[in-house]
């Protein structure tokens, strides 16, 4: 899911990108104490860190993404970890491209706020495995909502990327579904453990 | 599983680790522009070319960038395939009902040139000085106070939970779920990083609170050592000349 | 007698509603070293966060004369170097130098005193030689000693850390001990490792569940085997015999 550089013929597209994604980070940052900067900078290591395990699927194996897991835990911070996330992927580790970063951290931020809003649909279910359930919904969604995103910004770039398109969703299939049931366990592990962290993410 | 370690060869010598960071990373940030930019396949080569150079130039040893830039690699692969099968038009070769089609493959070759380019140019940029230094050259090229604090804290603690996971995962290993069902083991990963992620976002009143304790109030203050010296100026026009030449025959063309 | 450290009635709850702390009562005179012992959950911890209004609770704290509250919190942080137990919290910092120099950039020094500052700390913990290298690289007892380093760099009055010697293999654990009975400032320590209080302090106060139960000679109350089974400690290991 992370574009590199040099994709795009026409400079309007991550141009516009970036600018939207920093301006939101700005907003997201002038808003914000000085006391949220070790929670933000935290949450971008585990990002990042998680990010290197790899799980196999088959012959191949993919590595984790998160996006889901990072919003619930964020709440409406969680552009940021992303964001930093992937400037320091890009930086350490070659991985996702410099000017595609505004396509990359719309296409996997925004669906960290649908997860966010869809895990604080659990507190409305009583039965022991909600989180579970809603941490699956949360991660799957994240991923497919984020797959969907890239597939129009590709098409609307340049219709040639149609094929492409659709092969990235279709080969990140799976990954929607391993990222659902490790969110839904993460879920479940953080409801049960430490159910503060859960309650205090939207502050 | 393994650290990343873009600065490994820091402490190497060359032209571009005695370069004044500042001046390196903008000069550097701004051919990786041109060279995004570049419009035709002359030109995205002779970016490509000029990358090169640079790698060779900052002596970091050739094995240690192919291992760094294989999801690049891997991308551009995965276009060079999947394009030329999809991009329809003129057909080069027919391939019983599909086809290789020429616009295709010519639009994956660019972007895979282009893409090469911008990825060798990251380590010329981020591998000849330490990540930390390279982080003060940047809050001296007015990047905000508050994303230098948070790149750097993020960068200090990712080793902290590498570290951590890693105890996790070998004691998992040890007690035998290594092998268990693939659901069984997916749960495990997910408690797992549960774990990880409580102990760090608990971990974050406390480093908090260890800031405050030493006088921090908003505003992160830090010493660093820049000097620009005529050598660093001459690099800097040399670069970002050849950034301006690439951009301008892209708008030309 | 000067009293340095004076906490009259101190009590403390956690929002979740643990009493960490139960009107506790402490004067502590001017280069005193006082061991904090307690079992886990004493509230040892709680304690020292309260020495740099870290936390605030119910009842009076005074740090050298000034009182522990809102408008006064910068210069109290002056006066307390306060160690945290692990040293990855305290070193946030990608390099030693940056860590070191942290507390003295907050004072606002000029570049100079800034790096003697520095130079001197680190030497005295014995990591000069690490000054360059980043926190990652370093050893858990490098890391504990750089830690001590970054407070020492503020030149405080009191030195407060929190369990110091724990995690530590013996021989790293001996030269944190000489190291902190070189100092000659006012020191408190906090720690179930009560061999190295008994080694490093002339006064000890015992806290259970958030209240002083003991406050005397070191050496009364590391000796008395009912008093610490009563309170789930051992004896040190030097006095069993
Ligand atoms: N952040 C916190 N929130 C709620 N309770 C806490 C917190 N930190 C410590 N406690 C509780 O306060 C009590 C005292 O803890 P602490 O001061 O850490 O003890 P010690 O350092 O002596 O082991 C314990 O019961 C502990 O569980
Ligand atoms: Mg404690």
């Amino acid at each position: 899911m992370h574009i590199s550089d040099g994709v795009f013929r026409d400079p309007r597209v991550w141009v516009s990108a970036c600018a939207a994604a920093g301006g939101l980070a700005g907003v997201l940052l002038a808003r914000m104490d000085a006391e949220k900067i070790p929670r933000v900078a935290l949450c971008t290591s585990f990002f990042f860190v998680a990010s290197l395990v790899h799980v196999p699927i088959g012959p191949t194996s993919v590595h984790l993404l998160l996006v889901g897991l990072v919003g619930i835990v964020m709440g409406r911070l969680a552009f940021l970890p992303i964001l930093f996330g992937l400037v320091l992927q890009a930086l350490l580790l070659q991985h996702g491209g410099l000017t595609t970063i505004g396509i990359n951290v719309l296409t996997m931020g925004l669906p960290a706020y649908g997860a966010y809003w869809l895990f604080g649909l659990e507190r409305h279910f009583g039965f022991k495995a909600a989180p579970f359930v809603f941490g699956f919904l949360a991660g799957s969604a994240a991923v497919m909502l984020g797959l969907l995103l890239l597939k129009s910004v590709l098409v609307f770039a340049d219709e040639a990327f149609v094929g492409v398109a659709w092969t990235l969703v279709i080969a990140h299939l799976p990954l929607v579904v391993v990222e659902g049931l490790i969110t839904g366990s993460a879920g479940m592990f953080l409801k049960k453990v430490e159910p503060r962290l859960l309650e205090a993410r939207g502050a | 599983m393994h650290l990343p370690e873009i600065d490994k060869y820091a402490h190497l010598d060359s032209p571009l680790h005695r370069w004044d960071g500042r001046v390196k990373v903008a000069c550097i940030a701004a051919l990786l522009l041109a060279v995004v930019l570049a419009p035709t396949y002359p030109l995205a080569l002779a970016g490509l070319a000029l990358a090169v150079a640079m790698v060779a130039l900052s002596r970091i040893p050739a094995t240690f960038i192919f291992l760094h830039v294989r999801w690049v690699l891997l991308f551009c692969l995965f276009l060079l395939v999947v394009l030329p099968l999809t991009g329809g038009g003129e057909l080069l070769w027919r391939l019983g009902p599909a086809g290789v089609s020429r616009a295709g493959l010519s639009k994956a070759g660019l972007i895979s040139l282009r893409a090469l380019a911008a990825v060798l140019l990251i380590f010329p940029m981020m591998g000849t000085a330490r990540f930390h230094v390279t982080l003060k050259a940047l809050r001296r090229l007015r990047v905000p106070s508050v994303v230098v604090q948070i790149l750097a804290f993020s960068y200090r603690y990712i080793f902290v939970l590498f570290d951590e996971l890693h105890r996790m995962l070998s004691a998992a290993r040890a007690r035998g779920h290594g092998r268990a069902r693939r659901l069984r083991m997916f749960r495990n990963v997910g408690s797992m990083l549960g774990m990880l992620l409580v102990r760090s976002l608990n971990r974050t009143t406390r480093v908090y609170q260890a800031m405050l304790s030493r006088g921090f109030r908003g505003e992160m203050k830090t010493l660093d050592d820049f000097h620009l010296r005529p050598t660093d100026l001459v690099k800097g026009v040399l670069v970002a000349g050849a950034a301006v030449l690439l951009f301008t025959a892209g708008a030309l063309a | 007698m000067s009293e340095i450290i004076f906490i009259e009635n101190l009590s403390y709850t956690y929002p979740d509603g643990t009493e960490a702390l139960r009107e506790v009562s402490l004067a502590v005179a001017e280069g005193e070293r006082i061991g904090l012992v307690g079992p886990n959950g004493a509230g040892k911890s709680t304690l020292l966060l309260h020495l740099n209004g870290l936390l605030q609770g119910e009842g009076r704290i005074e740090v050298c004369g000034i009182s522990v509250t809102d408008g006064r919190l910068d210069e109290v942080r002056l006066k307390v170097g306060l160690v945290f137990q692990d040293p990855d919290d305290q070193l946030f910092m990608p390099t030693v130098f940056d860590d070191v120099a942290f507390g003295p950039l907050n004072m606002d020094l000029a570049r100079p005193e800034v790096e003697r500052r520095v130079e001197q700390a680190l030497s005295e913990v014995d990591m000069l030689y690490a000054v360059e290298r980043c926190s990652h690289h370093l050893s858990f007892g490098e890391r504990k000693r750089v830690c001590v380093a970054t407070v020492l760099s503020m030149s405080p009055q009191v030195l407060a850390l929190d369990e110091p010697t724990t995690n530590l293999d013996p021989r790293h654990r001996r030269q944190i001990i000489e190291l902190l009975r070189q100092f000659e400032l006012t020191t408190l320590v906090a720690s179930h490792d009560l061999d190295a209080v008994l080694d490093l302090c002339d006064r000890v106060v015992l806290l259970d569940a958030g209240e002083v139960v003991a406050d005397g000679p070191a050496d009364g109350i590391l000796t008395d085997r009912a008093l610490l089974e009563a309170h789930s400690l051992e004896l040190p290991l030097s006095r069993q015999s």
